[in-house]
């Protein structure tokens, strides 16, 4: 064969390539187009060995065609790698396509209840003056509900008290039951100032129970906040100051406390005190009253063995379920009580 | 206390302005104001008349058709009431005009066209009193606005008395402490006892324990009208009492004016002297009331001759009682001791505006004046002849004195007032006072029956120097605050349960007898004695009960699932076999925690025992797994409650292990008898303690309950965790962590279901021992070629030696161990 011969076969078994490495349309194909034209077993190889059987000085001419070839099939199979390439991975990103606006799967974290977020938060506020946080038993002995705290049984207000009594069979001399489901957090005063030393300052949280039919303001169970500091040189200014510093942290640094005067059996001089709410329509300060306080009545500090020459204290009682329907608007307390997911999901 | 303006305004100058602003200063000094009614606000177009002439109406029976006069003109109307007749001056609210809730037109009724209509008391909100109109006083003036005859829109501050103020339980009583406030003068009446004889009904006191003082007025020839003056009626009505004769109706007036009950006998009626004594046992009384009373020895009583006429400070007999025809009267003011009154109104059951009073404490030196007052009312609306004045005992014008040391109430208050100003306010309440050295000697009025102490003293300083001066201080405390371990630990068992998914919830803690078992199943029942309802008479025993309440509740809301916990205390009676629980894990050193933390146990101060009540975490999870918006097809299921129980143990520094809590598959009723296991963990002597259950509920259970499946229920007691932590208990690293390479090892178990995996990797744990690093369950075959009834599990195994890599002789001794472990345990390897 002459190199002529040779090299327009070349130029022929080019355009034929081009032509198939141009009309392949998937990588696949582009890859048998290529060993098609240039493998062992090609076109291309049969030029190739026809190499030994031309004129040495005619090789150079032969060679000069072939690098041409390679350079040529090379560069026209790279071009179109490239675009079936980029043509392969937007067809997979098309493929991959996810509506991200549907819904996640995975289970979200559920939440405290209100309740509880709004009795850690007070508790926090105390704790944050250097307060204690103490516990008592809810099903409580009337003595230490009734008795400690300045309420002996023949006085009025153990009946006012709506207080639910268990039927254990133990009565007292006026054959009221002496286990009760305590009415309030007091007792857990009684419990701690008779087993630990003043100074004490400690708040207790807990659940409480009244013979209140339920509607949208009352609850047969509730949950309060008490408050009880005792030790010497303790005035009704600390207890002012430490009521002051928990409204504002429970309602807004902006707010005010009042205190006037009341009269609770635990506790000599006593208080109710009223939060700013507000302005009124004429311009007057809006009062809230949100709790019951006072300082620490002798008789109980007498009977839960605290010497009342010695020491004197300030307590109070905060409604958890009052604060959290405070600050968040809510309008029925059974709300906190049945355990709707929608109102669970809100908090 | 109902307090009308006009009335208090007789004793006391109000301020000027709205009577908001008083109710506003009344409560910052401690009279603290319920409501400011103001009945009768909105009457309009409404005047006297009188009743020219009436007849029944043509077509129907029980109106009338009525001509009245409001003195020139002649206005026809149609009226239901029938207790009035010709010339009866009556109250008209014409067309146009308005009563409180209506406007008044024209009106045809049954034929006959009504120009507005007479009044009721009621109708104009002047009492309760409906049962005709309101006929005034003869005498009173035609067409003139009812405003100018009848207290109509007058503001009546309702009072709100607290405690020992009983005081205050008076107009008079109001009035004397906004004078101390206001710092203003009180005119305090001063009433005139009549110049009499000493043809008296005698009286003696046998019981002087129960009464100080006892006042009678002997009358004859008493005369009065049919009913009381339509001013004293309107008076009674503003104060809520209503009027009933014009001798009753005196006495009432007397109390709510002064704050003194009294007490009218039918002279004619008594049988010779009045004695105050001790009942006698087996005494009866019929009491005004209509009510036959049996009286203890502990009840006084005021006697006749022939018995009880009266029940001393609460209430009057029946036998005695006056009646229109009464003629001879004696009015009764007596001070009786409120312990007394308080324990006879209990034991009977029965409470009036008197032993309301009484109670609470009268002031011991105002029975005169009261017998001076309604003698005066007496011969202002009708005649009578005063024929003797008994008294016995005395009044008691002032009460014990108190010392008080200045500077002690100024310690209490947060303030600095010197003696002398601390004198100046209570001087303000009419309390005396005298210096003795640096001590003030503080001598009360008779009335203020409460200022027995120092702080009683301090408190009236405080109130009358104005709450609002006391400054606002932080308590200087010498002690670091915080939670405790245990106490931190309760928030972070919420924290573990929510990770999970989880909604907490609050449910009030009751149950009826149909209530689901839960952690170490009992009988017992903590069980109240008035409960709020029938089905809700005791604590709960768990808290199962109350999380399926939730279920249910949000199950009839159609959401695809329920998932929640909550966390509280659970109650069973002292003795019950939850107990064994709670002394088995009791941790060591709990009896050196502090105060009441030392035992499990709650006390009464006689060291009797109160009920079980430790705190338990429950969880209920029904139905579908679900995310929000969206509803796979993934449905919650016992292991997913067990998972959030490992996980709160591991949370609360329970021993590391594998399976946290033992898992041993027990029978509960109205739980599935295949989903249910009770979890258990070891106590101090290796013992297997139960400390919880988890199980679903069984079918028909949940069909009673109409609960869609499934439904999961779970409970741990967490006490005695809370309780390690509480006395010390931390989590702690027990090894060095080893660095060498860690080994790989797969095992099939096969086995039948009723052999429980726990035992099955129990046995795998104990025969590999401390090569093994952990385990883990990857797959659960059932099927061919597998028996029925057998499944087997797929498990991985992780080893480690602290001193040298592995090698293939170790892993052949621990398959080797494996393979006769669980075929000992009830298995079988496959290799």
């Amino acid at each position: 064969m002459s190199a002529s011969t040779a090299v327009a076969d070349l130029e022929d078994l080019q355009a034929r390539a081009v032509a198939a490495i141009d009309g392949a349309t998937t990588l696949d194909e582009l890859d048998e187009v290529r060993v098609a034209f240039t493998g062992r077993k090609s076109e291309l190889a049969d030029v190739q060995k026809t190499m030994g059987s031309i004129a040495p000085e005619d090789r150079k001419v032969l060679g000069k065609a072939l690098n041409a070839f390679k350079t040529e099939v090379e560069g026209a199979l790279d071009q179109r790698r490239a675009v079936l390439e980029a043509a392969a991975l937007e067809a997979r990103l098309v493929d991959e396509r996810i509506d991200l606006t549907v819904p996640p799967a995975a289970v979200p974290p559920g939440r405290p209840h209100l309740i509880t977020q709004t009795e850690q938060a007070m508790v926090d506020t105390f704790v944050a003056l250097g307060w204690r946080v103490a516990d008592g038993p809810e099903v409580e002995s009337a003595a230490y509900c009734f008795d400690a705290m300045n309420i002996p049984p023949d006085h009025p207000a153990r009946q006012d008290m709506d207080t639910i009594y268990l039927q254990d069979g133990r009565t007292d001399e006026f054959g009221l039951p002496e286990v009760v489901l305590r009415p309030h957090t007091s007792p857990v005063q009684a419990r701690v100032m008779r087993t630990q030393e003043p100074p004490i300052a400690i708040v207790i949280p807990g659940r409480t129970y009244r013979n209140d039919t339920v509607d949208a303001t009352h609850s047969p169970v509730f949950t309060q906040v008490e408050g009880l500091v005792v030790g010497e040189g303790i005035t009704m200014a600390h207890l002012h100051g430490s009521l002051l510093a928990f409204a504002r942290a429970m309602f807004g640094e902006d707010r005010e406390i009042r205190l006037r005067p009341s009269k609770f059996e635990f506790t000599e001089p006593s208080a109710e005190v009223d939060v700013s709410w507000g302005t009124n329509p004429d311009g007057t300060t809006r009062w809230l009253e949100i709790l019951g306080s006072g300082m620490v009545d002798p008789v109980v500090l007498s009977w839960c063995g605290v010497d009342p020459d010695r020491f004197t204290g300030f307590a109070f009682g905060i409604g958890v379920e009052r604060v959290a329907m405070l600050r968040h608007d809510l309008h029925d307390i059974r709300d906190l009580y049945e355990g709707d997911a929608r109102f669970s999901a809100v908090f | 206390m109902k307090l009308p303006l006009s009335w208090l305004a007789t004793f006391v100058d109000l301020p000027d302005g709205p009577v908001a602003d008083l109710a506003e200063t009344m409560g910052r000094f401690g009279l603290e104001v319920d409501a400011i009614d103001t009945p009768g606000a909105g009457v309009t177009g409404t005047s006297t008349a009188r009743v020219e002439s009436w007849a029944p109406h043509p077509d129907a029976d029980r109106l009338r058709v009525v001509t009245i006069t409001h003195g020139d003109d002649v206005v026809e109307l149609v009226c239901g009431a029938s207790n009035f007749d010709t010339g009866d001056v009556v109250v008209h609210a014409g067309v146009g005009g308005s009563i409180p809730g209506m406007t008044l037109e024209a009106r045809e009724l049954r034929g006959v066209v009504s120009n507005g209509m007479l009044c009721s008391a009621r109708e104009l909100q002047l009492g309760e009193d409906h049962d005709g109109i309101m006929v005034l006083d003869p005498d009173t003036p035609l067409g003139v606005d009812v405003h100018d005859v009848l207290p109509l829109g007058e503001p009546v501050i309702d009072l709100e008395v607290k405690g020992a103020r009983g005081d205050v339980l008076s107009v008079l009583g109001a009035a004397r402490d906004l004078a101390a406030v206001l710092d203003t003068d009180l005119r305090a009446p001063d009433p005139s006892l009549p110049d009499v004889g000493d043809d008296a009904v005698d009286v003696v006191i046998d019981a002087p324990e129960g009464c100080t003082h006892f006042v009678a007025l002997t009358l004859d020839d008493v005369t009065v009208p049919d009913a009381s003056p339509w001013w004293l009626r309107q008076r009674l009505a503003q104060v809520g009492v209503r009027a009933i004769s014009p001798l009753v109706d005196i006495t009432n007036y007397v109390m709510m004016e002064l704050g003194q009950p009294m007490h009218a006998y039918d002279a004619d009626e008594l049988d010779g002297d009045l004695r105050v004594r001790w009942a006698n046992e087996g005494e009866h009384l019929t009491t005004l009331d209509d009510v036959d009373r049996a009286l203890s020895t502990r009840d006084l009583v005021v006697a006749d001759a022939a018995g009880p006429v009266g029940l001393a400070g609460v209430m009057g007999g029946e036998a005695t009682e006056v009646t229109p025809r009464t003629r001879r009267l004696v009015l009764e003011a007596a001070v009786w001791d409120p312990g007394t009154i308080r324990h006879t109104a209990r034991s009977l059951r029965l409470t009036s505006e008197a032993s309301l009073r009484f109670e609470r404490g009268v002031d011991p030196a105002g029975a005169r004046r009261a017998v001076a007052r309604a003698w005066e009312l007496l011969a202002a609306i009708g005649t009578a002849t005063p024929v003797g004045l008994a008294e016995a005992g005395a009044p008691v014008d002032r009460r014990p004195s108190v010392e008080v040391d200045p500077a002690r109430v100024n310690g209490l208050l947060g303030l600095s007032l010197d003696a002398d100003e601390q004198a100046a306010l209570l001087a303000r309440a009419s309390v005396g006072t005298e210096r003795d050295g640096d001590a003030l000697v503080v001598t009360p009025p008779s009335w203020r029956g409460d200022l027995t102490r120092m702080a009683d003293v301090a408190e009236e300083v405080a109130r009358l120097h104005g709450y609002d001066r006391i400054p606002a201080e932080l308590p200087p405390i010498l002690q670091r605050g915080g939670l405790r371990a245990d106490q931190q630990a309760e928030r972070d068992l919420r924290t573990v349960a929510t990770a999970f998914g989880l909604d907490e919830v609050v449910t009030r803690p009751f149950v009826g007898d149909d209530h689901l078992a839960g952690t170490v199943p009992s009988d017992g029942l903590v069980v109240l004695a008035n409960p709020l309802a029938k089905d809700a008479h005791a604590m709960r025993p768990s808290l199962l009960e109350g999380l399926l309440g939730v279920v249910r509740r949000n199950v009839g809301q159609s959401r695809p699932g329920v998932a929640v916990f909550e966390v509280g205390r659970i109650f069973r009676p002292a003795g019950d076999a939850l107990d064994d629980v709670m002394d088995a894990l009791e941790p060591d050193g709990a009896d050196e925690l502090p105060g009441d933390l030392a035992e499990w146990r709650w006390r009464l101060p006689d060291d009797s025992l109160l009920p079980t009540q430790p705190k338990a975490i429950g969880v209920a999870l029904q139905g579908r797994r679900t995310a929000p918006g969206r509803l796979d097809d993934v449905t919650w299921s016992a292991q997913d409650a067990l998972a959030v129980f490992d996980e709160v143990v591991r949370r609360l520094g329970h021993e590391p292990d594998e399976l946290v809590l033992d898992r041993v598959p027990v029978e509960r009723a109205g739980l599935h008898p295949y989903r249910t296991v009770a979890m258990q963990v070891r106590a101090g002597d290796g013992a297997p303690v139960e400390v919880g259950v988890v199980g679903q509920l069984h079918p028909t259970e949940a069909a009673r309950r109409d609960l869609p499946e499934p439904v999961v229920v779970g409970e741990l007691v967490v006490e005695p965790f809370l309780r390690a932590l509480a006395a010390g208990r931390r989590p702690t690293t027990t090894a060095a962590l080893v660095t060498r390479p860690t080994m790989i090892v797969d095992v099939a178990v096969e086995a039948p279901d009723e052999v429980a995996w726990a035992d099955l990797a129990a046995a795998v744990r104990d025969t590999v021992g401390e090569l093994l690093v952990d385990l883990k369950v990857f797959d659960v075959y059932r099927g061919d070629p597998l028996p029925e009834g057998h499944r087997s599990i797929a498990a991985r195994l992780w080893l480690q030696a602290a001193d040298r890599a592995l090698t293939g002789d170790d892993e052949a001794r621990v398959l080797d161990g494996v393979e006769a472990a669980v075929a000992d345990a009830g298995g079988r390897m496959r290799r």
